[in-house]
């Protein structure tokens, strides 16, 4: 019962180890930010990061309820608009 | 006892309207002089509490006052605002004063050489700056907060918020210590400052009112208007500032349109209906409340459904995103620890967005303007919540809306950017519930100013609008 007890616990702890040991994967807006940061030159600290994440995600679901809807090629943009 | 000119005890310029000051300085009921005295002296016992103040052009107010009463006692006529107080958002120049725009950046700029054409032409019919006003830094921002500056406060409740950006245009209007206040309004920042402290405001047609010499936003949005605490005074002060100047790139050359003349000409056969949808799905039960009492006293017929308004709001969120982190880019790579952070971090955002989704939020912009100009074939006027609640407290981080937890900041705006980014004039009128005030939205097609302020007025002789006088 107890060599039983004993092989369970090693079991465990294994997959536990490998999962600590490994490198966490960035997901694709912290990869993203990280390089646009870089590429303008704009100095987003570590500490700003996870501000600067929720904002840019807000946005870019903003895009993106824009970007679904459909307009004809020919639709023009109003940069200068005229009431 | 000889009278003292400087004060008169009968008269009380801190809460009078416009036109009574006016009157009251032309028959020399009281000097020039004596209402800025007055005015000088509320704003030091009432601004330790408000913050609304950044600066008090006392020397200046006091010489302007002189030259009004040196032109009384000439014989000169005076103009139709002589001797009214006013202040300026600290985004307009005031010659002598560095232009803030509510950041500490800016704080070393050199002093505006020249006045904004706004300020020049309120002063040329009479009227007197008495300094710049507290803001969101470099408006963005829906709540009157202002870490560099402090807070601008709520006369109503002095824990709650202003609302913002045009917090200290609000908070000084509502406390009495200026008659008129000047804000911009990118994508509501001078209606919901209105709405939570109990005023009108006046967010004009795109281009009719010129912005030059003053610092911008985002420019495919930004309009500057008056807040004032009677619909009279909107008008008045709006009939004076009108007119092309070549200077701001988007200011139409267009014959000035006196609104003043035709206010009292009461609603007739104005069609006047309700913005259903959107404009009421995240609403609280004040706003709604609100909005029910106007509607009902103007017969509002029926709702109308202002297409694809959410997507606006989404189209206007990613514009202003982009163009103020456009028009901010090089402080951001220089200077980025001297903003807010929560201004930082929203710009450094908007500079990663990908420029491909920010044309088609232009041209949707073009599509929906379109769609929403045909509902004026067949209304007058469009009614809406100005703002989704009353005031929150100052440093309430998120409320709820439909159900969801929303940060505070972002989405006091939810009603108010749907109709600047297409440019509408709006007036916002105060509701005068209990025990805060609310805002509701006039709409008009573009250029009709007119009708937005007749409707105002009509609202406000028969008592269903009002800007409440706080205990302060």
């Amino acid at each position: 019962m107890a060599r039983k007890t004993k092989t369970v616990r090693k079991r465990a702890a294994k997959p536990a180890k490998r999962k600590s040991a490994a490198p966490k994967k960035p997901d694709a807006l912290d990869a993203f930010i990280a390089a646009a940061a870089r590429a303008l030159e704009l100095p987003a600290q570590k500490a700003w990061l996870p501000a600067i994440k929720a904002n840019l995600r807000v946005t870019l679901q903003h895009a993106r309820t824009v970007g679904a809807f459909k307009l004809p090629d020919t639709a023009e943009t109003a940069p200068v608009f005229k009431a | 006892m000889a009278f003292n000119p400087k004060f008169n005890p009968k008269f009380d310029p801190t809460w009078a309207k416009a036109s009574e000051i006016a009157a009251a300085v032309a028959t020399g009921e009281i000097t020039a002089l004596g209402v800025i005295e007055q005015t000088l002296a509320r704003i030091r016992k009432v601004d330790r509490k408000l913050n609304a103040f950044t600066a008090v052009t006392e020397k200046r107010a006091r010489d302007a006052a002189k030259k009004i009463d040196q032109a009384r006692a000439s014989g000169a006529q005076l103009g139709p605002l002589a001797g009214v107080p006013f202040a300026v958002k600290n985004l307009f120049d005031v010659a002598g004063i560095a232009t803030l725009a509510g950041s500490k950046i800016n704080r070393k700029n050199p002093p505006a050489r020249r006045d904004s054409p706004l300020i020049e032409r309120l002063e040329k019919s009479g009227a007197i700056l008495v300094g710049a006003l507290n803001m969101g830094e470099y408006a963005y921002d829906f709540t009157g907060e202002n870490i560099h500056d402090g807070n601008s406060r709520n006369p109503h409740d002095t824990t709650r918020m202003s609302g913002g950006s045009s917090g200290g245009s609000g908070s000084a209007v509502a406390g009495g210590e200026v008659t008129l206040s000047l804000g911009s309004d990118t994508n509501g920042s001078i209606r919901v400052p209105s709405s939570l402290c109990g005023l009108f405001g006046l967010k004009p047609t795109y281009g009719r009112l010129p912005r030059n010499r003053s610092f911008p936003f985002v420019d495919s949005f930004d309009h500057l208007g008056p807040i004032a605490r009677s619909t009279h005074d909107l008008a008045l002060a709006y009939d004076v500032m009108q007119g092309f100047d070549a200077g701001d790139g988007a200011c139409q050359d267009r014959p000035v349109e006196p609104t003043l003349a035709n206010l009292d000409r009461g609603i007739g056969n104005l069609r006047v209906t309700v913005a259903g949808g959107y404009f009421q799905q995240a609403a609280f039960p004040e706003a709604l409340t609100a909005l029910n009492k106007v509607a009902a006293a103007l017969e509002a017929a029926g709702e109308v459904e202002i297409p694809e308004a959410a997507r606006a709001r989404a189209a206007a969120y990613v514009i202003t995103a982009t163009e103020g982190a456009s028009l901010h880019l090089d402080r951001l790579r220089t200077r980025a620890e001297d903003f807010d952070p929560a201004t930082r971090d929203r710009l450094i955002a908007g500079a990663m967005v990908p420029a491909a989704m920010v044309v088609k939020a232009q041209k949707f912009r073009r599509w929906y303007r379109d769609e929403v100009l045909k509902l004026f074939d067949h209304v007058d006027a469009i009614l809406a919540p100005a703002t989704p609640c009353t005031a929150p407290n100052i440093g309430q981080q998120t409320f709820k809306l439909d159900g969801m937890e929303m940060p505070v900041r972002a989405n006091l705006g939810i009603y108010t950017q749907p109709i600047s980014f297409i440019g509408l004039p709006v007036v916002a009128v105060p509701v005068p519930l209990s025990p805060l005030p609310i805002g509701v939205q006039i709409i008009c097609a573009p250029w009709r100013e007119d009708i937005a302020l007749r409707i105002a007025y009509e609202l406000e002789r028969n008592g269903v609008v009002m800007s409440p006088r706080p205990n302060i």
